[in-house]
C-alpha cells in the first residue's frame, strides 16, 4: 500500500474500523514510513483532543428528566401488551395500543416544533394540552368542515375504489360528533400507528384508546383536515376482511396488499425483495444445546463448521449465561437461508455432545407485515393527496403551516415503515439458529 | 450489571414495571441525553428527543430477544429516533450540531475547572475548548456532523452509517476527510491561540505584580 492509500485509511486504523488485511497493510507501512507515522500521531492527538473537549463539554441530564420520562411511561401499556405477533388478539386491539402510543410521540414532536411550545417535554397530556390549545379550538372545526369536503373528492376520483372510500366519510361523520375521537386518526401520522384511530372508531370502543394520549394530542393537531385522510386509510386497514378494499387502494400506493402480501413484496422494488421465490412470512427459530469445552478452541471450530455455509452469518454477540458455579453456557445466534437450516443445525451439533434440540419456533409475521404495508400505502396516498392540497391558493397561512407539519411527520414515518417491512422480509427468508454451548467454567480461558 | 440481572430487569420491564426499566437505562441516560443535546443544540429539545428515544426503547421491549446485547439494541433504537429527528431538521434546514455548552454567564468555566488547576491552566483549557468548537463550526456541515457523532459521541462506524443512512465506506472516508480538514484548520488556529494565551497570562501576571 502506498502513502496515499495509507493516509486514506488512517482514521479507520486509529478507530479500529479496518478489516484485518488493511489493518496489517497500514501497520506495516507505518513501521517503515516516518512521514505517514507522523501523520498518524497528529491524527491521534486530534482525536484525543476532541474526546477531551467532548468530556469537558458533556452536559448533565436535567434533574427532572427521569420523573418526566416516568410519567410518560406510566401512561403506556406494558411493552408485552403491544407485541404484535400474538395471533389471537383482534387486530385493532393489537394495533390500537401502539398507535395511541405513537400518537403521543407525534404530539411530542408537535410540541418540539410548535410555537413557544418548547417547554416541558410533556409526557403528561394534561401538561401538553394547554400549550397547544390556543391555536386549535377556533380553527379546528372550521377547517374541519371546509377542508374535509374538499378532501374527499380528489381522493375518490383518484382511487377509483369506492370500497376504500367508505371508511373516509365514516371517519369524517364521526369527526363532527367527536373530534376527540376522530383526531386520534392522526395517530396514523406517527410511525407505525396506522390503525389506531379507526380501530377505536370502528369497534365503537373509544375507551380502548390509551386515554391519556388523545386529549393531549387533539389540541396539538390544529389541522383536522389531516385527520380525514388517515382516518379513511385506517378504517380500511382495520377492516382488512373486505379484501377488495385493501389491495385496490394499496395497489396505487405501490405497496404490498393484504391478500397477497408476499407476491406484492417482490413487486415493491425494494432491493431486499429481489428473491424470486418468497418464503412464507414467518420468523423461524431453531434452538439446540450441546456440551463442549468453551473458549478460543470453540470459536475456531465454529468458524470451521460455518465455512461450509458461506451464507450463514452471526447475529449479535454471543450471550453468556451461568448455568451453575461449575458451568457456563454461551449462546450464538446465526442467520441462515431457510433451506439450509437443517444442514447447519446438524453441522453445529457435531461440535459437541448434543444435549437437546427444541422444536423450531414459528411466528407468523404476516399480520404484522400486512398491517404495516397497509399503513405505508395509506400514508403514501395521504401524502400525495396533501401535497396537492398544499397547492390550493385558497389555503390560509395557518392551515398551510399545520398541513406542512403533518406532511412532514407522515413523510418521516415512511422510510421507517419501509425499513421495517424490508427487515421482516429478510427475516422471513432466513432461519435463525440459536446454538447454546454448555461447558465447564474453568476452560473458558484456555 | 450481569447479563442475568439484565435479563431479569428486561423481563420485568416488559410486564410494565417502570422501576425495572429505569434501572435498565440509568447507565445510558447521560450518553443518550448528550447525543440529543448535541443534535438539537438546546436543553428543551434535547429532553424531548431523549425521552422520545427512551419511550421507543420501552415500547420495543417486547421485540428484544437477547440476540444482541441490550446496550447495542438500545443504542440502535435511540439512533433511529435521533435519525428521524435529524432528517426532520435537515429538511427544515435548521440543523444545529454545534456544541454550545456554556451558559450566558460562563458557568461552564466554574463547572469544569479542576480543583488542582490554576487559573491559567483553566483559562487555557477553556480557550482550547472554545477554539475546537469554533473551528468545528467552520467545517462543512457533513464533516462537522460526522465528527460530532464519532469523536464526541463515540459512535461506531456502523452506528453512524445507520444514523446518517450512509454506506460504511462513505462513513470511513468522510471521517478521515473531516478529521484532516479539522486538523489543518486547527493547526493554524492553535498557533494564534498559543500567542494569545501567552499574552493573556503575561498580562495577568503583570497585573498581580
Amino acid at each position: 500500500m502506498n502513502c496515499e492509500g495509507v493516509r486514506e485509511r488512517l482514521s479507520g486504523y486509529i478507530d479500529g474500523e479496518l478489516d484485518e488485511l488493511s489493518f496489517h497493510q497500514v501497520r506495516s507501512h507505518l513501521q517503515r514510513c516516518p512521514a505517514c507515522a507522523a501523520e498518524e500521531a497528529q491524527l491521534r492527538d486530534l482525536v484525543a483532543l476532541l474526546r477531551q473537549v467532548a468530556r469537558e463539554t458533556e452536559v448533565p441530564v436535567p434533574s427532572d428528566f427521569r420523573s418526566q420520562l416516568r410519567s410518560r411511561l406510566l401512561q403506556l401499556p406494558p411493552p408485552l401488551a403491544r407485541k404484535a405477533l400474538t395471533p389471537v388478539a383482534p387486530r385493532w386491539r393489537r394495533w390500537g395500543l401502539p398507535a395511541a402510543a405513537a400518537a403521543a410521540v407525534a404530539a411530542g414532536f408537535t410540541l418540539l416544533i410548535g410555537p413557544g411550545a418548547a417547554r416541558p417535554p410533556a409526557g403528561d397530556p394534561g401538561a401538553r394540552a394547554p400549550v397547544a390549545t390556543p391555536a386549535s379550538p377556533a380553527q379546528g372545526p372550521v377547517a374541519l368542515h371546509g377542508r374535509s369536503s374538499g378532501l374527499q373528492r380528489p381522493w375518490q376520483s383518484e382511487t377509483g375504489a369506492p370500497g376504500g372510500l367508505d371508511g373516509a366519510p365514516g371517519g369524517l361523520a364521526r369527526e363532527d360528533g367527536s373530534a376527540g375521537l376522530a383526531n386520534p386518526g392522526q395517530g396514523s401520522v406517527a410511525p407505525g400507528s396506522g390503525d389506531g384511530g379507526p380501530g377505536a372508531a370502528t369497534d365503537g370502543s373509544p375507551g380502548q384508546k390509551a386515554p391519556g394520549d388523545q386529549p393531549g394530542q387533539q389540541p396539538g393537531q390544529p389541522n383536522p383536515g389531516g385527520a380525514s385522510r388517515p382516518a379513511g386509510g385506517q378504517a380500511e386497514t382495520g377492516s382488512s376482511g373486505t379484501v377488495p378494499v385493501g389491495p385496490s387502494r394499496i395497489g396505487d400506493g405501490s405497496a404490498p396488499g393484504n391478500g397477497s402480501v408476499v407476491t406484492a413484496t417482490s413487486g415493491e422494488g425494494q432491493p431486499e425483495a429481489g428473491q424470486p421465490a418468497p418464503a412464507p412470512l414467518e420468523a423461524v427459530t431453531y434452538r439446540t444445546r450441546i456440551r463442549a469445552p468453551l473458549g478460543p478452541g470453540l470459536e475456531a471450530r465454529l468458524a470451521q463448521v460455518l465455512a461450509a455455509f458461506p451464507e450463514a452469518r452471526r447475529i449479535g454477540d454471543p450471550a453468556v449465561t451461568t448455568v451453575s458455579d461449575r458451568s457456563v453456557a454461551v449462546s450464538y445466534t446465526f442467520a441462515v437461508p431457510r433451506g439450509q437450516a437443517d444442514a447447519v443445525l446438524a453441522a453445529l451439533e457435531t461440535l459437541g455432545e448434543p444435549v437437546q434440540r427444541s422444536q423450531p419456533e414459528v411466528l407468523s409475521l404476516a399480520a404484522d407485515y400486512e398491517a404495516k404495508a397497509a399503513d405505508l400505502a395509506a400514508k403514501r396516498s395521504w401524502l400525495e393527496e396533501k401535497e396537492r392540497e398544499l397547492q390550493d391558493p385558497g389555503l390560509s397561512d395557518l392551515n398551510r403551516q399545520s398541513l406542512k407539519t403533518d406532511i412532514e411527520r407522515v413523510r418521516q414515518a415512511i422510510p421507517i415503515l419501509e425499513q421495517e417491512l424490508a427487515q421482516m422480509r429478510q427475516r422471513a427468508e432466513q432461519a435463525w439458529i440459536v446454538l447454546t454451548v454448555e461447558g465447564p467454567r474453568t476452560t473458558s480461558g484456555e | 450489571m450481569s447479563p442475568s440481572e439484565e435479563a431479569k430487569l428486561v423481563e420485568r420491564a416488559r410486564q410494565g414495571d417502570v422501576d425495572a426499566f429505569e434501572a435498565l437505562i440509568v447507565q445510558y441516560e447521560r450518553k443518550v441525553y448528550n447525543l440529543a443535546y448535541r443534535l438539537t443544540g438546546n436543553p428543551e429539545d434535547a429532553s424531548d428527543l431523549a425521552q422520545e428515544a427512551f419511550v421507543r426503547v420501552y415500547q420495543s421491549l417486547g421485540d428484544f430477544r437477547g440476540d444482541s446485547s441490550f446496550a447495542t439494541w438500545l443504542y440502535r433504537i435511540v439512533a433511529n429516533a435521533c435519525r428521524d429527528e435529524l432528517r426532520r431538521r435537515q429538511r427544515q434546514r435548521t440543523v444545529s450540531l454545534e456544541v454550545t455548552v456554556e451558559n450566558e454567564d460562563g458557568e461552564m468555566v466554574r463547572q469544569y475547572a479542576d480543583e488542582g488547576e490554576g487559573p491559567d491552566q483553566a483559562l487555557e483549557r477553556v480557550e482550547l475548548q472554545r477554539l475546537v468548537r469554533e473551528t468545528l463550526a467552520t467545517l462543512d456541515e457533513d464533516h462537522r456532523q460526522i465528527l460530532i457523532l464519532r469523536d464526541f459521541q463515540d459512535l461506531s462506524y456502523q452506528d453512524i452509517a445507520e444514523l446518517l443512512n450512509l454506506s460504511l465506506g462513505t462513513v470511513k472516508s468522510r471521517i478521515n476527510r473531516a478529521r484532516n480538514a479539522l486538523k489543518e484548520k486547527l493547526a493554524r488556529e492553535l498557533e494564534l491561540l498559543q500567542s494569545r494565551v501567552v499574552y493573556n497570562s503575561r498580562r495577568r501576571h503583570g497585573n498581580e505584580l
